[in-house]
């Protein structure tokens, strides 16, 4: 046995004794290294690092509570099973485990946020591979997040502009749906220019850059100061909108 | 029937899918892009765009003919991803208006309207450059 696990001995002979508070503390407070460590192998990419190692923490305060030093076992290996124990039956609890498929929303915030970080880390747009590898998910699960995006907005969507998952036309839409009378008289040149100017002041601008300056997704959201994905859904709301009001002048047109 | 789709015969490794030219079907047509696009490289960017070129084909066939079928062929080679939409069918030219080039021309590197099909082109540009 290692030296420290002598000490460990000798402190739960103590704390059988003359159970204390302080005892146990110092027991807990030995192992706490273990315990992040078998936290941080269950654990990916810094999600839930947090909550994990509190579950870690706990099941080391139980190893302490159930620990019996004339078993013959050193108390090091025995925390580590039952910390092991603890996160396990976190992982089942709460229907969350490495495998088990997560919430669209979820992989959506996930990958919106690693596509971020690698975005800034490197200054492109990362490809699927490189955010499943960051992440430690499939690259299915990154596509899944992907397409989540226009289901889950985030963050300042300007609710005058419906998307699919909109449940109806906003009074600003129905306000703006009504055809405009010059717009059946204008050249097709200005037809784009039309639509433009019905999209809201971030919208037309985002837009703007990818029509007439070919600026990329990555560039628009770092121009705008928003994220990749946020500009994503941004462009395609507004190029829905600007279909949907492109047919409808068709049809009145007709 | 000089159809993009019909001329070539589909090649080895293409993926073909049909799907009713209903707008909920154009998630699973892109869904298969991105995946597709992923497998050839593609930045979430460059993904992104594909979405929205086929997003924006398929917006103009709906409108056009609203019941009928939509036969989306894939071609991957290297880092290059096409897509040939074609109205199944189709009777009617499909017209790309104003609105339509412009969405296509900033989000695909190439794109064709030929009898019923519309064929995209997007080359991974930015997985390239960054390796």
């Amino acid at each position: 046995m290692a030296d420290s696990d002598l000490e460990d001995l000798e402190l739960f002979r103590t704390f059988i004794e003359r159970p204390s508070r302080r005892v146990r503390n110092q027991l807990v407070e030995r192992h706490m290294g273990l315990a992040a460590h078998i936290a941080k192998r269950f654990g990916r990419s810094g999600l839930h690092d947090e909550d994990l190692r509190q579950v870690a923490m706990l099941g080391l305060v139980k190893a302490v509570d159930r620990f019996d030093p004339e078993h013959g076992a050193a108390f090091s290996s025995f925390a580590g099973l039952t910390i092991e124990g603890e996160l396990k039956r976190h992982f089942r609890d709460t229907s969350w485990t490495v495998k088990v498929p997560r919430s669209a929303k979820e992989l959506h915030l996930l990958v919106r946020n690693a596509s971020d970080e690698l975005a800034s880390r490197t200054a492109t747009a990362p490809t699927v591979d490189q955010l499943a590898e960051h992440l430690g998910i499939d690259r299915d699960d990154v596509l899944r997040g992907l397409a989540a995006s226009a289901a889950y907005s985030v963050g300042t969507l300007d609710a005058g502009l419906g998307g699919d998952d909109d449940a109806g036309p906003t009074d600003r839409q129905a306000a703006l749906g009504d055809v405009d009378p010059l717009f059946e008289h204008t050249e097709n040149v200005t037809i784009i220019d039309e639509l433009l100017d019905r999209l809201p002041d971030r919208e037309r601008q985002i837009v703007r850059l990818r029509f007439f300056e070919q600026k990329t997704q990555s560039d628009i959201a770092e121009e705008m100061d928003m994220s990749q994905m946020h500009v994503s859904r941004l462009l395609r709301r507004s190029f829905e909108q600007m279909r949907t009001w492109m047919n409808d002048g068709d049809d009145d047109a007709a | 029937m000089s159809d993009l789709a019909q001329q070539a015969a589909p090649r080895a490794h293409d993926v073909e899918i049909e799907v009713p030219l209903q707008t909920e079907r154009a998630v699973t047509v892109r869904m298969v892009a991105a995946s597709l696009a992923a497998d050839a490289g593609f930045s979430v960017d460059e993904i992104d765009d594909l979405r929205l070129a086929i997003s924006e084909v398929f917006s103009v066939l709906v409108e056009a003919s609203p019941d009928g079928r939509a036969r989306v062929t894939f071609g991957v080679a290297g880092d290059e991803v096409t897509a040939t939409i074609t109205q199944v069918g189709g009777a009617e030219p499909i017209e790309i208006d104003d609105l339509g080039a412009t969405i296509l021309r900033a989000v695909v590197d190439e794109f064709t309207v030929e009898g019923s099909s519309v064929r995209l082109v997007k080359v991974a540009d930015e997985a390239k450059s960054s390796n």
